[in-house]
C-alpha cells in the first residue's frame, strides 16, 4: 500500500533519537521514592525556534521593551499609550552580563520579573556561531528560587520556554526565555541570581529542502550569568474575592481522563501588571485543574495568559501575561473553556 | 517506571511512530520534534505499570496526541506553517514524495485520523476514542481525506 510505504520512509531525525536516549543520563532534581500512585506532570523544557527571514533583516526586537511592543502591536493594540509604555519601562530591568565559551558569547540583556515567571532576553553571538543555537539545559538559581517548595516523593522538574525572536544583521541571535516560577517562588521579591546555560546544540539547515536536518554540533560547555534582580515593590493589583469559572480536570494513571464542561469556585483572584494568581480546590483527589485566562483591555485588545505548570491536587494557580499591562486599561478577565467574563470595579484596585 | 533498558527499547520501537503522529499533527518537523521529545520524557518519568506492548503503545499514542494538543494551544506557538516552508523527508521514490506532499496538504483534522487508521491500524472506534471524536465523525473525515487525495488508498 503506497500510503504505508510512504510513511515507512519517514523516520524521527537521528538528533532527536540521540536526545531522547540521553534522557536517561541527564541529571534532574528529583526524589525517586514513590509515595503514592499519583501521576506527576513533568513540566519539560520546551524550546521553540521561530525566527523568520524577515525578522533577520528588519525589526528584530533587541530589548524586552521592543519585544513587548511587538506583542502589543501583534495583539492589535495600535499605538501604545504613554501609560502602557511607562508600565513596561518600569518593569524591564537592564542586566548586560556576558559569558564566553569556545568563541560563543551569551549576553543576558534584560529581565522582567513577575509572580508567575521571569522573562529573560538573551543574545548569542560569536565567530563560532555558524547555525541556529539551542541550549539543552537551563538552571536558574539563587534569590527567590531558594524558596522553591520541594515535595517529598514527587519528581521536580523546572520549566521554561525559549523562543527565537530573530537574527540581527551582524548574526546575533536573539532569544526570549520565560522561566516559570515553581511553587513557592515569587520573582518580584528579587535577589542575587544566576542563570546557567549548558549543552549548546547548533542546528544547521539542510542544503536541500528535501533532505533531513543534519545532526547538530554540540558544545558541551556551561555559560554562567550572575545578575541581581531588583525587588519590585508596591505592586498594584485588581482583586476579586470569589468567582465561579469554567475548568477542565485531568486525572492521570492508566491513560488520561479529562472532565470538561465543569465549573469551580476560585478565591483571592489577583491581577497584576505581569500576571495573575488565585486559589481553587480540586474536585477529586489526584485531579489536576486547568484554567485558560485572558485579559481584555478597554480598547478591545486581548492579552493571553500563560499558566505556570501545575501538579495534581495543586490549589494555587498563577500565570504570566504575554506582556505587562497597565491595570487602568483592564476591562475584564476572561476564563475560556466556556467564556466566563469577570469585570473589575476599578475603585477596588489596591 | 521503566528501566533504562526498557525505555531504550521503547525508543527503538516507537519513536518513529511518535514522530510520525506529531508530524501529521503539526506538518512542521521542529514542532513535531518538540512534541516527540515531550512525549518520550513523559514515558521515561511515568509511574504507569504497562500490561504488555499493546498497552505501552496505546499509552504512547495517547500521550503524543495530548502533547500535540497542549503545544498547539500554547499562546506562544505559531498557529500555522505555510506548506512551502515544510521540510520534506528524503524519499527513494518520487511517487512517495508526491504522496507525502498531497497528505501534508490535507487539513490536520484529516491527516491524523488517516495516519492512525491506515498506518497504525486502529479501528474507527479506536481512532475516535484517541481523538475524542464520534466514530461517525472519524468515518466522515477518513472519507473526505480519501476523496481529496489523488492516489487511491487500498482498504484493509
Amino acid at each position: 500500500m503506497l500510503y504505508r510505504e510512504m510513511f515507512d520512509e519517514v523516520h524521527a531525525p537521528q538528533g532527536l533519537k540521540e536526545e531522547v536516549m540521553n534522557m536517561t543520563r541527564q541529571k534532574t532534581t528529583r526524589v525517586v521514592r514513590k509515595v503514592s500512585a499519583a501521576f506527576v506532570i513533568a513540566a519539560v523544557l520546551a524550546v521553540v525556534l521561530a525566527g523568520t527571514a524577515l525578522a533577520a533583516v528588519i525589526g528584530v526586537p533587541e530589548t524586552l521593551q521592543e519585544w513587548f511592543g511587538k506583542q502589543w502591536t501583534e495583539s492589535g493594540g495600535g499605538e501604545m499609550s504613554e501609560e502602557q509604555s511607562a508600565v513596561i519601562d518600569s518593569l524591564v530591568q537592564p542586566v548586560g552580563v556576558s559569558a564566553k565559551k569556545q568563541g560563543i558569547t551569551v549576553t543576558l540583556d534584560s529581565v522582567t520579573p513577575g509572580e508567575g515567571g521571569l522573562w529573560l532576553m538573551l543574545k548569542i553571538s560569536g565567530e563560532n556561531l555558524t547555525s541556529r543555537a539551542r541550549f539543552m539545559s537551563y538552571n536558574l538559581n539563587g534569590g527567590p528560587m531558594e524558596k522553591e517548595e520541594i515535595m517529598t516523593g514527587v519528581a521536580t522538574v523546572r520549566s521554561a520556554s525559549m523562543q527565537m525572536v530573530g537574527t540581527t544583521e551582524d548574526g546575533t541571535q536573539i532569544y526570549l526565555v520565560l522561566y516559570d516560577a515553581p511553587n513557592g517562588v515569587n520573582f518580584l521579591e528579587g535577589g542575587k541570581m544566576e542563570l546557567q546555560l549548558g549543552n549548546l546544540n547548533l542546528w544547521k539547515e539542510p542544503e536541500k529542502e528535501s533532505e533531513e536536518r543534519p545532526k547538530p554540533e554540540t558544545i558541551d560547555e556551561k555559560w554562567v550569568l550572575p545578575f541581581t534582580l531588583a525587588p519590585t515593590k508596591n505592586v498594584e493589583a485588581l482583586t476579586m474575592e470569589k468567582a465561579t469559572v469554567p475548568v477542565n480536570y485531568y486525572k492521570f494513571g492508566d491513560g488520561t481522563k479529562k472532565e470538561s464542561g465543569c465549573y469551580t469556585e476560585i478565591e483571592n483572584l489577583r491581577i497584576t501588571p505581569t500576571g495573575y494568581s488565585f486559589q481553587s480546590t480540586p474536585g477529586e483527589e489526584g485531579q489536576m485543574a486547568r484554567f485558560m485566562v485572558i485579559l481584555k483591555l478597554k480598547n478591545g485588545v486581548e492579552v493571553d495568559g500563560r499558566p505556570t505548570p501545575v501538579q495534581p491536587d495543586d490549589k494555587e494557580f498563577k500565570g504570566v501575561w504575554e506582556l505587562p499591562v497597565n491595570l487602568s486599561d483592564v476591562d475584564s478577565v476572561r476564563f475560556c473553556l466556556d467564556d466566563v467574563w469577570l469585570f473589575f470595579n476599578q475603585e477596588e484596585a489596591e | 517506571m521503566l528501566t533504562e533498558r526498557a525505555f531504550q527499547d521503547a525508543v527503538e520501537h516507537y519513536l518513529d511512530m511518535v514522530y510520525r503522529i506529531a508530524l501529521n499533527w503539526f506538518r512542521n518537523p521542529s514542532d513535531a520534534e518538540d512534541a516527540s521529545q515531550n512525549a518520550m520524557l513523559r514515558l521515561w518519568q511515568t509511574d504507569t505499570e504497562f500490561q504488555g506492548e499493546d498497552h505501552l503503545r496505546h499509552w504512547l499514542v495517547r500521550v503524543t496526541l495530548n502533547e500535540c494538543k497542549r503545544i498547539s494551544s500554547h499562546p506562544w506557538r505559531s498557529r500555522t506553517v505555510p506548506l512551502e516552508n515544510c521540510q520534506e523527508p528524503a524519499f527513494t521514490d518520487p511517487v512517495r514524495a508526491e504522496l507525502f506532499q498531497e497528505v501534508m496538504s490535507l487539513p490536520a483534522k484529516y491527516r491524523v485520523p488517516l495516519y492512525l487508521y491506515y498506518y497504525e491500524g486502529y479501528s474507527v472506534d479506536e481512532v475516535g476514542e484517541l481523538l475524542k471524536l464520534k466514530a461517525s465523525t472519524v468515518q466522515t473525515r477518513l472519507a473526505r481525506a480519501r476523496a481529496k487525495l489523488k492516489t487511491q488508498l487500498e482498504e484493509g
